[in-house]
């Protein structure tokens, strides 16, 4: 064995430096988590204008409508859909009000135990398609527009086959509507596990062992790594106010209803049922031919929760000759909060709408 | 044989030593007891008098030597002489029975140890960077292996009286907490393998690099190269069968656990007549189909409304 030469004067100067920059920015660090830190999230004004249940509709207003038709946007059960509107100068919602076009949102609110037995037929028959009725009537149109995002994208898929009449375009992100791939660990886990079960126990599926799951993806990143980021950054106030705006959305995590947990996995994870046209919701068959409106599609070259190989199949399987699919260098997040996706994303939807709205 | 006889009669004396002592003891301090409540002006049996009372006074201590002298007897009957040999086969038989009884299981439990230890030994050693066949099942499986043939079965021992509804679930939920700890356990295990296997590759990396003689100045280029061989780690380790197999057994095991914790907690809830979850599932059910039938037939009145005024 080699004897291990130590330069023992290296690391003992070393140490000294390290010593007063420590100390200099724990010194910056304590000032700045004491002092007020800008955190909110979900900042732009809105009305709620629908309320069903737990169930709320978010509406912003532009300040100058150049798309004449409103824009849906249904976000996953999983998670909140203040992700979109994260903060200032970062927001989905903001650059696309900057565009000119009118947005609804669904809040889902959080489930309670009473809200168990509620199927994706229920949320899709019941609450999004009385949603559509409500602001078609209110604004007096036949059709409106659909952006559906990850599981949200999926509820918008099943709505457009089965109510097409009511959707003039749909957008889809970072959507998954092939399961058959073993690209990422959450489509792997899902197949190979009995999940499904914890939202009987539980009586719905807890956002925190989803949480929890979401983490162990990649713990190496997502539990060490991303805290040792924060600790490096901890001198830097607007770091420490993203980071902190970015904890609050995702730790802040709605239980998924049971029943609709359950059929997720066991009718989409395991039998890949919407891709092949053979998924029923409510007796009905979900016949992806009949989405013959126009399909924007987006996903994440990196995503490892929706892998590119789980949203890329949709366009070819649909009824619609106008699609088109749109792969970003960037993760499931990173679409909607990364700076260059902010430069991209929104405005390019805004004017797909537009080039669409005669 | 004789030496068994003598030791009997030793016993005999023995007893008998003890029972004067217990009977001099319980006279002493009933006469104390009957002195201190007259002292205190307390007197529990003023209306009673003569032999009645006597009987009164003493009858803690009337009714323990009743007890005594009968064991005295039937003790002096069992240690008489003649009665030793058939005393002592009877003892035998037992202690017999026992140590069959009890045989296989020592003989199990030695060879569970065995494998346990054996296992225990090998999840210490150092296992290969970026290779997951060396992840030891066989210690966790020997453990549970030692807990279904050893143990459980004593929580399955069938419950009897009143309270069998109740100590069935109690020993049930004892039972599915064990399995899912140790599932759990395993669980914690294999998200500790890939930490060690990265220290493993860092060290004979560092190591490497001292013996160059250089030296990292960026503590940051350490890190960063080990959270990637950490990565890296994890990613073999999340994909690979055994950890979904382990991560499988978790969750059912997790379930089943849940389940009877239910039970238990419910059985408690009917006893202070609170609603359980599950009562309240029964009610949110119900709310649930009501509304859907309201919302079907809401919409079916509708359209016989539009189609009267067509």
């Amino acid at each position: 064995m080699n004897q291990a030469k130590i330069p023992v004067d290296l690391i003992l100067k070393n140490i000294e430096v390290n010593r007063k920059s420590t100390q200099k920015k724990l010194r910056k660090a304590t000032a700045i988590l004491t002092s007020e830190l800008e955190t909110d999230i979900s900042t732009t004004p809105y009305d709620i204008v629908y309320e069903e249940e737990r169930v709320k509709l978010k509406h912003y207003r532009p300040e100058k409508v150049r798309c004449k038709t409103p824009l849906l946007v249904i976000y996953a059960l999983i998670n909140r859909e203040t992700m979109l509107d994260l903060q200032p100068r970062r927001s989905v919602v903001e650059s696309l009000l900057a565009q000119g076009v009118e947005i609804y949102m669904i809040d889902w609110g959080y489930p309670t135990r009473k809200d168990q037995f509620l199927t994706i037929g229920d949320h899709v028959n019941g609450f999004i398609a009385n949603i559509v009725d409500f602001i078609c009537e209110k604004k007096g149109i036949t059709q409106l527009n659909i952006l559906g995002i990850c599981m949200g994208g999926v509820f918008s898929i099943i709505y457009s086959a089965l109510h097409p009449h009511r959707v003039k375009n749909l957008v889809t992100t970072v959507t998954p509507s092939n399961f058959d791939t073993d690209k990422g660990l959450l489509n792997i886990w899902m197949k190979q596990t009995d999940a499904q079960i914890l939202g009987d126990v539980y009586a719905n599926m807890p956002g925190d062992i989803m949480n929890l799951g979401f983490l162990l993806l990649n713990p190496a990143r997502l539990i060490i790594d991303k805290y040792v980021g924060f600790i490096q950054n901890i001198d830097d106030k607007n770091y420490v106010e993203n980071f902190i705006r970015m904890e609050k959305w995702i730790f802040d995590s709605p239980d998924v209803p049971a029943a609709t947990f359950k059929q997720f996995i066991d009718d989409l994870y395991k039998k890949n049922l919407l891709i092949e046209s053979k998924l029923e919701i409510d007796g009905e068959r979900v016949d992806l031919q009949n989405i013959t409106m126009p399909v924007l599609n987006f996903y994440g070259r990196f995503d490892h929760l929706v892998p590119p190989e789980a949203c890329s199949l949709l366009t070819s399987r649909i009824g619609s000759s106008d699609t088109e699919d749109i792969c970003f260098d960037t993760g499931h997040i990173g679409i909607y909060v990364s700076s260059k996706c902010q430069r991209e994303f929104a405005p390019k939807i805004a004017d797909w709408l537009l080039a669409r709205d005669n | 044989m004789t030496e068994t006889i003598n030791e009997g009669n030793e016993i005999g004396r023995l007893v008998e030593s003890w029972t004067a002592m217990a009977k001099n003891f319980w006279r002493e301090s009933n006469a104390h007891r009957e002195e201190g409540m007259g002292s205190s002006g307390l007197n529990f049996d003023s209306t009673a008098g003569g032999d009645e009372a006597d009987d009164n006074k003493y009858k803690t201590y009337k009714s323990w030597e009743a007890t005594v002298n009968n064991s005295v007897s039937f003790l002096k009957l069992m240690m008489a002489p003649e009665n030793q040999e058939t005393l002592y086969r009877s003892a035998s038989a037992y202690t017999e029975a026992l140590a069959q009884s009890t045989g296989d299981s020592m003989e199990n439990f030695i060879e569970l140890q065995r494998q346990a230890v054996k296992s225990l030994a090998e999840i210490g050693e150092h296992t290969k960077a970026y290779n997951l066949d060396d992840l030891d099942h066989s210690a966790f499986e020997s453990f549970r292996e030692l807990y279904r043939t050893e143990m459980q079965k004593y929580l399955k021992i069938p419950k009897i009286g009143l309270p069998r509804e109740f100590h069935e679930s109690l020993s049930e939920l004892a039972d599915k907490s064990n399995i899912f700890i140790s599932h759990l356990n395993e669980l914690i295990y294999q998200f500790s393998t890939p930490f060690e296997k990265t220290n493993r590759v860092m060290q004979t990396r560092i190591k490497a690099v001292l013996e160059g003689g250089e030296f990292v100045e960026d503590p940051k280029q350490v890190y960063n190269e080990w959270i990637k061989i950490l990565e890296g780690h994890f990613m073999e380790l999340l994909k690979s069968k055994e950890y979904i197999d382990v991560l499988n057994s978790t969750i059912t095991s997790l379930a089943a656990y849940k389940g009877v914790k239910t039970d238990v907690t419910d059985a408690f809830l009917k006893e202070m007549q609170i609603p359980t979850g599950r009562d309240m599932d029964k009610v949110y059910k119900d709310m649930y189909q009501m509304k859907k039938k309201i919302r079907e037939l809401s919409k079916q009145v509708e359209k016989l409304q539009n189609k009267v005024e067509v």
